[in-house]
């Protein structure tokens, strides 16, 4: 079988062939179709891809917004975040003007609800941080007689600004001023102090300091405005400032008492209450304590003023710089008048000494003159040369006098303790031929000591005593008295005589140089006497006046220092 | 009686006339000389052809050289320190009148305003010069 079997071994084989060549052909065609699927599968993926690309780009760009939103939030945040500063800054710098000015501010909202107020509003509307939100209407307004709701509403209504003065429970009065918010959701009221602007706020300081300026002599004196009865400095100028540190504007107390280290607030306001409104009292001596700690005495001046609310005291300090300028300037010119004095003295006595020796010689040669002619000369030329001789004796006598006069105050005058009674006996020892010619008596009581120049003392009682001898009647028997009496501070001579006295319609003049109140035929002289006499008064710091005499002679009243002679000693120094 | 030179110093010519007429009515033997000024004086007194005065009137006020000038000088000077002087014044005013006594003056005298005391001066001086005092000579 071989045969057979390779027949249908070959049989068998063409058949397997077959039927593996159609499962080839069906694998073939169902990879095919795998392939196929699998190539649109590929298709899918490669559309999703790109889908999937896209959408990534679309993702990325989507990312960039994003971050630039982000850093664009960033900015706009930090720009709220500065904003916000600025605005908490005004906030404060508003509080605190509010607060500067002194003016109470209330901000409504449109229902009338608080929404925000000043500390002055505080002590005025007793309100308190949590009555914010709360409608106006819930308290009572510190206003009297004044429709304060009513006035805001109408305020807010038209959106205007209004001003109202009212009064509180205290008679004090206030500006009221509101003005609606521009959207109608709110009004703001301002409530202005009028007292206290009248007294010192900064509105009215500048003007008021001027006028203190202007109504004080010395603008440069520190000046303040003080309470009398609390002794707090309401305000004061700028001297006050500069030299003494006191605010020109307290905010807070600040009392005048800070100045005067020794003197308390009651030594102040016991004295500021002595003064009536509208006068004026001094201090001195006071002990101030300036800017740098020094303490020095300085004078005061103390108005008081009255304003509609009650009294100020203006004080002004007078610091003794001023005092001590004023008494240089017065030496200065007690300087100057000794020196112009003493000029003067020097003039009269050279002008007395050039003028004697021509009348000498006129005087001598008119006598030799009419010696020369004897017998020749008529009677006229005798006269008229005797004229001539006369009138140059009698004013070499008044040379003589004015240079007495100008000596007088030539600083030649030495002042001692003087026994008013040793000058009265001496000038009655000097006198004595007249008064013998004339029986006259001197009668005088205890006189005192006084410090003076012996010499021009015995002078002056000479000059009355021969006055009083010789104005006397030819039939009177002269008699003087001295009396004197001492206070202390002054010792009062009088010198009475019974004479003819003196008119008092010249009492003034006798004291004149070269006054005379009598011709040569009544009386001789050359009217110098009483005004050397006045001349030693004053030297001494004395007066010298004329009086009524009981008898109707004349009554010399001189009064001299007691017991020192200081003024005087000055003036010649 | 001797004759007395006498040397009056006094810058005024009216009070030099009055002062010759006056020792010439006084009588006494007295040869006035006359200088009108200080220095004039000086010259004078130190010229040798002159004759040596034995005293001297000095008037106190003059212009230039004064008269406490001349007393001074004179007073310094050995050769002419032991002529008395009179000082002549027209005043007495008192610092005038120690200055003069304290540089030696010998006699301080008043001018006096009339003829009458004029004359009287005239014949003091001459008395004193002429027979009162001793002078030094010549």
């Amino acid at each position: 079988m071989p045969i057979q079997n390779a027949q249908h071994s070959a049989e068998l084989s063409n058949s397997r062939t077959n039927e593996l060549e159609i499962e080839l052909l069906r694998t073939r065609e169902a990879l095919q179709s795998t392939i196929e699927e699998i190539e649109t599968a590929n298709e899918e993926l490669q559309a999703t891809n790109e889908e999937l690309m896209s959408s990534n780009e679309e993702l990325q760009s989507t990312n960039e917004e994003l971050s630039s939103l982000n850093e664009e939030l960033h900015s706009v945040n930090a720009e709220h975040f500065r904003q916000n500063n600025e605005l908490m800054r005004l906030t404060r710098d508003f509080d605190a003007l509010l607060h500067a000015t002194e003016i109470g501010v209330l901000f409504f909202d449109e229902s009338l609800n608080i929404r925000r107020f000043t500390r002055l509003i505080v002590e005025l509307f007793q309100f308190t941080d949590t009555d914010i939100g709360r409608p106006l209407r819930t308290f009572r307004s510190p206003f009297v007689e004044f429709d304060l709701e009513g006035f805001l509403r109408n305020v807010m209504r038209d959106g205007l600004t209004e001003e109202a003065e009212v009064q509180d429970q205290s008679s004090r009065t206030w500006l009221l001023r509101a003005a609606g918010y521009p959207d109608q959701k709110g009004v703001v009221l301002s409530v202005i102090s009028i007292a206290r602007l009248r007294v010192g706020s900064f509105a009215t300081l500048h003007a008021r300091e001027r006028i203190l300026a202007n109504a004080a002599p010395y603008a440069g004196d520190a000046m303040m405005v003080v309470a009398p009865d609390s002794g707090l400095v309401e305000f004061a100028n700028r001297s006050a400032w500069n030299r003494f540190g006191v605010p020109e504007a307290p905010q807070e107390e600040f009392r005048f008492s800070n100045l005067t280290p020794e003197l308390g607030d009651s030594s102040w306001t016991s004295w500021l209450s002595t003064i009536g409104v509208g006068a004026s009292a001094t201090r001195l001596d006071i002990q101030v304590m300036d800017n740098n700690a020094n303490v020095f005495p300085v004078d005061l001046l103390a108005t008081l003023v009255r304003d509609e609310d009650r009294t100020h005291a203006v004080i002004r300090i007078i610091e003794n710089r001023d005092r001590a300028r004023a008494v240089s300037e017065l030496q200065e010119r007690a300087r100057t008048f000794a020196i112009s004095n003493r000029e003067l003295e020097q003039f009269a006595t050279v002008v007395a000494h050039d003028l004697r020796a021509p009348l000498r010689h006129l005087n001598q040669f008119a006598q030799f003159l009419l010696k020369e002619l004897g017998g020749s000369a008529s009677a006229t030329v005798q006269e008229y040369l005797q004229i001539i001789q006369s009138s140059a004796t009698n004013m070499s006598g008044m040379i003589e006098r004015l240079l007495e006069y100008a000596r007088i105050g030539a600083g030649a005058a030495k002042f001692s303790q003087v026994s008013l009674q040793d000058c009265v006996d001496q000038a009655a020892e000097t006198l004595r031929a007249e008064m013998t010619a004339a029986n006259a008596v001197l009668e005088s009581g205890k006189l005192p000591s006084i410090k003076g120049d012996r010499i021009l003392l015995a002078r002056l009682f000479q000059n009355l005593f021969a006055n009083s001898i010789k104005y006397c009647s030819k039939d009177v028997v002269p008699k003087i008295v001295v009396a004197a009496k001492n206070d202390g501070k002054y010792v009062t001579i009088s010198v009475t005589d019974n004479g003819i006295g003196i008119d008092p319609a010249h009492r003034h003049e006798v004291f004149k140089m070269f006054s005379r109140l009598h011709s040569d035929a009544e009386y001789s002289g050359h009217g110098m006497g009483l005004a050397i006499s006045k001349r030693v008064c004053e030297i001494h710091g004395g007066t010298i006046e004329i009086d009524e005499s009981k008898s109707g002679g004349a009554r010399f009243i001189i009064r001299l220092p007691g017991v020192t002679a200081k003024i005087a000693k000055k003036v010649l120094a | 009686m001797k004759r007395i030179e006498l040397l009056v110093v006094d810058d005024s010519p009216a009070d030099r006339a009055s002062i010759k007429i006056a020792f010439a009515q006084s009588g006494y033997p007295i040869n006035v000389q006359f200088a009108a000024s200080g220095m004039l004086a000086l010259d004078h007194l130190r010229s040798s052809g002159k004759a040596r005065p034995q005293v001297m009137l000095v008037d106190v006020k003059m212009p230039g050289l004064s008269g406490l000038d001349l007393l001074r000088t004179l007073k310094n000077d050995p050769a002419l320190q032991q002529i008395p002087v009179f000082m002549f014044s027209g005043s007495d005013d008192k610092r005038d009148v120690s200055t003069a006594y304290s540089n030696f003056a010998n006699a301080y005298i008043r001018k006096p305003d009339d003829v009458e005391g004029l004359n009287d001066v005239a014949g003091v001086v001459g008395r004193l010069c002429t027979t009162v005092l001793s002078l030094p000579e010549h």
